[in-house]
């Protein structure tokens, strides 16, 4: 008689191991007892008893049931762990240091991504604030820029219902701050006091009122604290030595990855106004396009809705002029402002975002390198260790111990190599940072930042780990350890595919920057068609300097004795230029409005800028006429006729007239990777915006600058004397493009310093593989060369065929950047030749270290061994 | 150490692991019990009994051989220990001394 079976196999499942035997000799003695009366009733009776012991004092912990076993085991792996990592330390080694370079490269690159990702989205409302654009429409050309005039904005306030807010402001401009005997130039807006809400500005001190009065002034707290020391408030300072304001609020400076990251101060619009006479001409024109004007959408209606209701505001209010240009309007997105700030024919091309794009997919790149470099050294060496896992399964090992074991080992790696790269970014941060022009940290805090890390930590361990972890485990021990287990011809096939899926990416890489470079070359290569060197811009930022006699001016800076000439002009030669629509001229098509761009300088504009004349002459104060005399360049010749244009009229704005005297050669303008534009200066002495001063070759040039300084300083005691070298002016045209090639360059080079570092430890593994093959090679009389040869020639084969793979992606990736520029390099097909070289040469000399090493060897010691 | 209690049916299996003496066992235990309580008990209700007096400390307990009658499981026997027999005097003292209060009187 026995007891029933389901009943008891239920209490061994949840009966605790220290109560079961006692219970169930118990409970089989009382049912043998009662069977022998009543075997049905003793079964009810036993199941009965068996429920009745279902509870938690006699169940067994079913959490907890495996664990001081397994403690002991994850102890074990680690152990088992770390000494396979230190017995083979030139592979660790390597192993650990290629995952650590592209880890961090990843981690600095998505550290900018993020930052690029997030730039003015620290503003509370910025998914409904946006700036007003206009596109504009000159002949066949539309340009698309920021830019409203006053009364667009009180028209928006008024009858717009759609805007919550609206906030006029000036453009970005320095300004010159003095309080006592200091003083400052540091950028500044004027706006707006609905500025200070609609980007809920922080105000430390004072309120959010702070701009209502029209002589007041708000500064970041940088500044404050630079400028006023610790109680900023009430305090009296002078704005480009005009006017005293009042100091009546200190912000919290903007984030750095924001819009207004070097807005200084805020002051108010309506003081603009009333600094001159322009000013206050501006400020009731429907006309004058100098402002943004920020507008936030209440919460009930769309951007794109608001947007229809504005489309067509400036077109029906503007004069004709402004009809002409077809002007049409825009709500562009705060959080687009930065990424996708640019248009091209009435359309959103994007921007910057297409860097983030590119140095997204390089990060990914790099790291998949890493990667795949990991993997194959890993899957390489597990190899040697098919003995190992025979004997451990013969001494009963389970099968998910080994995969454990492997896990743990990749885990161990990836984070030793993680911690490694950690401490790389820590340190490069601050190089990296001023190459990109950023503020960038570790977010250490940041939950993202450590859930990404960690998820990154277990999937490359998972994704490396699991190739050996199934691989190996799945060994039968006994073929293992009979020596007869062979690991096949496509074995190593994988593995090959991944070296050339490398070698393809990093040849690319290194197209790609050739090509960057050589744009970035050709473009400054490219006639720039006025001088640079010893020549130096003076911004005139004061009234005092704006009004003074140019004539008297410029013969005390001649007088210096260290200045060859000067000049004063409305623009800088390296910068913007006007547009006047209604300009016109004898034979000119009346439906057509081409762009031409304008700028207003003294006679001694050209010379001292050393302009190439190709027809005609410079002005010359000779010639009466000349006060009123055009110097135009050669497309805008091309542009008013087929013919001669010397002498022809032109009629300006305004009704004046004025006539062409000379013909120079097109210049580089905005920036030196687009087409030339038809241009013109000409002579006017009312508005000065910038002065130019050409310094005598022999001079040395501080002592000239002092000079200029002081001859300057009598006629504006109280501004800084604050230059620009034309030729760093010049240079910063190519600041965004040679910061892609640096970028790029670093890449590419850690790209394939991380590729060769996988060749050389598969290299390695190769050569030691076949010790014995290539003992007994050379005792049958190989040679070194045969040998070296021997090892060599499958890595060079694989590197030729990522070339052959590459060429045609790095063409096709390589040209379409390239388009976005008007004037670019041609694709030159020596740039594929010299990476093939270049690539073929790395490849062979990563392999031949290891090669020849195993060509060198005695073949006695490598056939003694076993 | 806080006074320790003992449930009433708990105190009938401690005493009676106590008068088995050396050969109480869980069927032993429930087979005197149901005799002297003139009732059927079930055994797991001993079972929760005994571990409790044990993790008291008023018993402890040892396995004894196997025998063929149980399935092949070894019994395992309780003592009482000095703690226990102390808890059983006390609980005996304090019933007694009670009892002695009640007033001569006659009932009924």
């Amino acid at each position: 008689m026995h007891p029933p079976k389901r009943p008891l196999h239920f209490l061994r499942w949840f009966c605790r191991e220290d109560y079961l035997e006692e219970i169930e000799g118990d409970l089989t003695e009382v049912f043998i007892k009662q069977a022998e009366n009543n075997p049905r009733q003793a079964k009810w009776r036993f199941t009965w008893s068996v429920i009745k012991y279902f509870r938690p004092e006699f169940m067994k912990s079913f959490k907890n049931s495996y664990q001081p076993n397994s403690y002991a085991m994850l102890k074990n792996y680690f152990k088992i762990g770390w000494r396979s990592l230190l017995k083979d330390k030139s592979y660790s080694l390597i192993n650990i240091s290629g995952l650590a370079i592209g880890l961090a490269v990843a981690i600095v690159i998505g550290l900018w991504v993020f930052d690029e990702l997030s730039f003015n989205k620290s503003f509370k409302n910025y998914h409904r604030i946006a700036n007003v654009y206009h596109h504009f429409t000159f002949g066949s050309d539309t340009f698309t820029e920021s830019g409203a005039p006053p009364l667009f904005a009180t028209e928006l306030k008024n009858n717009y219902a759609e805007f919550e807010s609206v906030a006029l402001a000036s453009y970005q401009a320095e300004h010159l701050i003095s309080y006592e005997e200091t003083k400052f130039t540091k950028p500044g807006l004027f706006v707006e006091p609905q500025f200070v809400e609609m980007f809920s500005l922080k105000m430390l001190q004072g309120s959010t009122a702070a701009l209502n009065e029209v002589h007041s002034i708000v500064l970041s707290k940088t500044f404050a604290d630079a400028v006023l020391g610790d109680s900023p408030i009430g305090k009296m300072v002078k704005l480009d030595n005009r006017d005293n304001l009042i100091v009546t609020g200190v912000y919290e400076d903007f984030p750095s990855n924001s819009e207004f990251s070097e807005v200084q101060m805020l002051v108010p619009l309506d003081y603009y106004f009333t600094t001159s006479e322009t000013a206050r001409k501006q400020m009731n024109s429907w006309e004058d396009i100098s402002f943004q004007c920020f507008v936030l959408v209440n919460d009930k209606i769309s951007l794109p809705q608001a947007e229809s209701k504005i489309k067509n505001l400036l077109f029906e209010k503007g004069s004709d002029d402004m009809k002409s240009m077809k002007p049409e309007g825009l709500l562009f997105p705060m959080g687009k402002w930065h990424l996708y700030a640019e248009f091209k024919d009435g359309k959103n091309i994007g921007g910057k975002i297409q860097f983030v794009w590119m140095f997204g997919l390089v990060g990914v790149f790099v790291l998949l390198l890493a990667c795949i470099n990991f993997m194959n050294l890993s899957t390489a060496r597990s190899e040697k260790r098919s003995k190992e896992v025979g004997i451990r399964k013969v001494m009963g090992s389970v099968r998910i111990q080994l995969i454990n074991q492997f896990l743990i080992e990749s885990v161990l790696v990836v984070s030793i190599s993680f911690v490694m790269a950690i401490v790389i970014v820590v340190l490069c941060l601050p190089l990296f940072n001023e190459i990109a022009n950023k503020k960038m940290t570790i977010p250490w805090g940041n939950s993202y930042f450590i859930f990404t890390t960690l998820t990154f930590i277990i999937a490359t361990s998972i994704l490396a780990g699991s190739y050996p972890a199934l691989y190996l485990s799945s060994f039968n021990p006994v073929r293992v350890l009979k020596g007869t287990f062979k690991t096949g011809r496509f074995a190593a096939l994988p593995r090959k595919a991944m070296v050339v899926f490398q070698f393809t990416i990093s040849i690319t890489l290194i197209i790609g920057t050739l090509v960057v470079l050589q744009q970035i070359q050709h473009a400054k290569n490219r006639p720039v068609g006025f001088d640079r060197a010893g020549i130096i811009q003076v911004k005139v930022s004061t009234e005092d300097l704006s009004k003074a006699n140019y004539n008297s001016l410029r013969h005390d800076l001649l007088s210096t004795g260290v200045v060859d000439n000067m000049a004063k002009s409305y623009f800088p030669v390296t910068g913007s230029m006007s547009a006047d629509p209604s300009l016109t001229w004898e034979g000119k098509d009346p439906t057509s409005q081409p762009l031409v761009a304008l700028n207003s300088c003294s006679h001694d504009f050209p010379k001292t800028n050393g302009f190439q004349f190709i027809e005609g002459r410079d002005f010359s104060r000779e010639f009466s006429t000349d006060s009123s005399a055009v110097i135009v360049n050669e497309m805008a010749a091309k542009l008013l006729s087929n013919k001669s244009v010397i002498g022809k009229k032109l009629k300006f704005g305004y009704g004046k007239e004025r006539q062409i005297v000379g013909v120079i050669k097109d210049q580089v303008r905005w920036t030196p990777f687009s087409q030339q534009s038809p241009h013109m200066y000409y002579v006017n002495y009312e508005e000065m915006g910038y002065l130019t001063i050409r310094i005598s070759s022999n001079t040395r040039v501080q002592s000239a600058l002092d000079k200029i300084k002081g001859a300057i300083e009598k006629y504006d005691a109280g501004a800084p004397f604050d230059y620009k070298f034309q030729d760093d002016e010049y240079a910063r045209l190519f600041n965004d493009e040679e910061r892609i090639g640096k970028l790029a360059s670093v890449f590419a080079v850690l790209a394939i310093f991380i590729s060769c570092l996988g060749l050389f430890g598969l290299a390695s593994f190769t050569a030691s593989q076949r010790t014995k093959e290539i003992g007994i090679r050379k005792v049958l009389g190989a040679t070194i060369f045969h040998v070296w040869k021997m090892l060599s020639r499958d890595f060079v084969w694989l590197a030729m065929l990522s070339i052959l793979i590459a060429a045609p992606l790095a063409y096709y990736f390589s040209n379409q950047w390239l388009q976005q520029y008007e004037f670019r390099v041609e694709f030159s097909w020596w740039v594929f030749f010299i990476t093939g070289c270049a690539v073929v040469i790395i490849t062979l000399s990563t392999v031949s270290l290891q090669a020849i090493k195993a060509a060198l060897m005695n073949p006695v010691s490598s056939l003694k061994s076993e | 150490m806080t006074q320790q209690s003992l449930g009433e049916f708990e105190e009938l299996v401690l005493l009676m692991v106590a008068a088995l003496h050396d050969e109480a066992y869980g069927v032993a235990i429930l087979e005197g019990l149901e005799e002297k309580l003139k009732k059927k008990v079930n055994i797991s209700a001993v079972h929760v009994a005994l571990k409790r007096i044990e993790d008291k400390g008023f018993v402890k307990s040892r396995f004894g051989g196997i025998t063929e009658d149980r399935g092949g499981r070894r019994k395992k026997f309780y003592v009482i220990t000095a703690l226990g027999k102390k808890m059983l005097d006390n609980q005996y003292a304090l019933r007694t001394s009670i009892y002695q209060q009640i007033p001569k009187i006659s009932f009924g």
